[in-house]
């Protein structure tokens, strides 16, 4: 593989012609090899951002887009020397498993011999040896997106793009092939562009995660920074499960109708109104005559799923807390039980949004 | 197997029917190949009014053979393209392209007389273009064109192409390696079903020819009314049964190029 690209977008808007923008001017960097995984809800302006790197799309005037330190905002897709993997295969139907991986070749004008050869290390690479006669309709929707995957590869491009590649296969498959594109992606030390809706992909599989919201960047970070330190309200509830309560600020806590909770940083001042977050499964439950429960609920519903028991508890706040414990107990409904959140798990959102910026 | 009666009355109207459409067109070959058919059947078979109206006729039949290949030739390099541009256009969805569409329907819907009358109107002055047999050409072109661009607007539209496409775009193929090398075969069964259906509609086409034709460029519909016209009915049923020797394997033909497409597995 050649050394790995730098991408930039700077100032890269898009309008589509009935005047909607589609994204507001962003700037956005793409260090040489990381993962960047672009996630959001749909409509929320990922793909077109894919596809303006890509080439697909150009962005209106005034945005650039820069590979390494060349500006390829004006050059088509077929200049840009990208890969690129799409949601439904988009696989020759009229070629085999081997033609479709060799037609980038074909087009470079590679040797039939050497073109051969490359065809098996790459149905190799993808675990499909021995399948590069099958017709494509002969292919499970795995095994297609495994080909779709070494056609772009084949090409040794700058960049890896991908567009919702493992959304359309079931649930079991998705995960085999995301650990494998995983391997695969560490591997080759590409740059790679990754779209999804999927947050448990979007953890898995990013270096970095790009959340985006309304043709805006809600937020860039680790998906640890994402899932701890979420920027703002929306990210907070796109990425997992968040609970909210509300209350008074107190020194040291924020005390809620149930009990208090711990908050260390309560935004200065004493007494004023605020909202802290935690993760269900940070909340610890507690006998209730613990002198360390801090919180007090009636337990309203609980769903066993195996490995751990999601718990729906009324603090006598407008949304129930939602606990997840791997504690093997029993508990019912109408019970009363105790809560404790430790305070390095409670996060405060900043006062207003800025975009970009984490609470520390 | 017991039937019930329904089931008996039911086959008796479907073959009754069946008779009605069938028995003209026996009778027609029949007459064909009969000595005399106002005598009838008695007077004896032969394949003497065969062998006149191929050797009055023939150069109908050959002239009629060049002007469906010419037909069919113009209709791929003009209709292909067109399909592909009104597919591509704004995501296939345009007004323009359903405008567009509508307006090459246009000469099915109006007579072929009327057609033909403005042909001649506009260009008839031009008297070697008036009587050569591009003149046929142009007003076969005109009927057939939306023959060859509906279906493989179809199959364009609905195959996802946009996206193989861009795919192919992406392995770095230029407009023309991806028009030739992805558009043009995964649109094979649209253009093979218009390209049989524009051949076997230019056979048969009479309104249109029949109005801008002279005697030199006469085609086979034209010279088949000008024979029952004209001649005995026995040789205007001998040519009808040339015509149906020719045109019926091009039936089949489409019937069947229809059926592999549609079994062939879409991605």
């Amino acid at each position: 593989m050649n050394s790995s690209l730098s991408i930039k977008l700077r100032q890269c808007a898009k309008t589509f012609g009935n005047g909607a923008p589609a994204l507001e001017p962003i700037d956005l960097e793409i260090h040489p090899g990381e993962t960047l995984v672009l996630l959001g809800p749909s409509g929320c302006g990922k793909t077109t951002t894919l596809r303006l790197i890509a080439g697909l799309e150009f962005p209106d005037a005034g945005g650039h887009v820069l590979f390494g330190d060349d500006d390829v905002t004006d050059l088509p897709i077929e200049k840009r020397g990208v890969g690129m993997v799409f949601q439904n295969y988009a696989l020759f139907p009229n070629m085999t498993v081997g033609e479709n991986i060799a037609y980038g070749l074909k087009i470079r004008k590679m040797p039939a011999a050497e073109r051969a050869a490359r065809i098996d290390t790459l149905l190799e690479m993808v675990h499909l040896q021995g399948l590069g006669h099958r017709r494509i309709d002969q292919l499970s929707g795995g095994q297609k997106q495994r080909v779709a995957l070494a056609r772009a590869l084949a090409v040794e491009p700058r960049v890896l793009l991908l567009d919702e590649p493992l959304t359309a296969l079931d649930a079991k498959l998705r995960e085999t092939l995301r650990a494998d594109l995983n391997q695969l992606l560490r591997k080759l030390g590409i740059t790679a562009i990754y779209v999804t809706h999927d947050q448990g992909e979007a953890m898995a599989l990013g270096d970095r995660i790009v959340v985006m919201e309304r043709g805006k960047i809600a937020q860039i970070g680790t998906p640890q920074d994402i899932y701890y330190r979420p920027a703002s309200e929306f990210v907070a509830d796109f990425i997992g499960t968040m609970n909210r309560v509300s209350g008074v600020t107190r020194v040291g806590h924020l005390q809620i109708p149930a009990g208090i909770v711990p908050l260390a940083n309560a935004n200065g001042k004493a007494d004023q109104q605020a909202t802290a977050m935690f993760r269900p499964e940070d909340v610890e439950i507690v006998p209730l005559d613990t002198a360390g429960a801090e919180m007090f609920g009636d337990v309203m519903s609980t769903f066993f799923m195996g490995d751990r028991t999601r718990l729906l508890v009324d603090v006598g706040a407008d949304m129930p807390v939602i606990v997840e414990t791997r504690r093997r107990g029993v508990w019912h409904a109408g019970e009363r039980i105790g809560l404790r959140v430790p305070e390095h798990a409670v996060m405060q959102l900043p006062v207003q949004h800025f975009s970009g910026e984490t609470r520390s | 197997m017991k039937h019930s009666l329904r089931f008996y009355l039911q086959l008796t109207f479907t073959l009754l029917v069946c008779a009605f459409l069938i028995v003209p067109v026996v009778l027609s070959v029949l007459a064909g190949v009969t000595e005399n058919f106002f005598v009838g059947l008695s007077s004896g078979f032969t394949l003497r009014w065969v062998a006149q109206v191929w050797d009055t006729y023939q150069m109908t039949i050959w002239r009629s053979i060049v002007i469906a290949l010419a037909c069919l030739v113009v209709t791929l390099l003009v209709g292909v393209p067109l399909a592909y541009m009104l597919a591509r256009h704004q995501g296939g969805n345009s007004r323009l392209a359903r405008v567009f569409e509508e307006l090459l329907m246009m000469p099915v819907a109006v007579p072929g007389l009327a057609t033909a009358l403005a042909l001649i109107m506009a260009y008839g002055q031009y008297r070697a273009f008036r009587g050569s047999l591009l003149f046929i050409l142009v007003g076969h072109v005109l009927f057939t064109l939306p023959f060859m661009v509906r279906p493989v607007l179809a199959v364009m539209q609905s195959s996802q192409l946009a996206v193989l496409e861009e795919a192919a775009a992406s392995l770095g193929a230029g407009m023309r390696q991806r028009f030739f090398g992805v558009v043009i075969p995964n649109a094979a069964s649209g253009i093979l079903a218009g390209a049989l259906m524009v051949v076997t509609l230019s056979i048969g086409e009479f309104n249109i020819t029949w109005m801008l034709h002279t005697p030199l460029t006469m085609t086979l519909p034209v010279g088949l009314a000008d024979a029952y016209a004209s001649m005995r009915l026995e040789v205007g049923s001998a040519y009808t049964l040339i015509f149906l020797l020719m045109i019926v394997p091009m039936l089949v033909a489409m019937q069947w190029v229809t059926q592999t497409s549609r079994t062939r597995v879409r991605l």
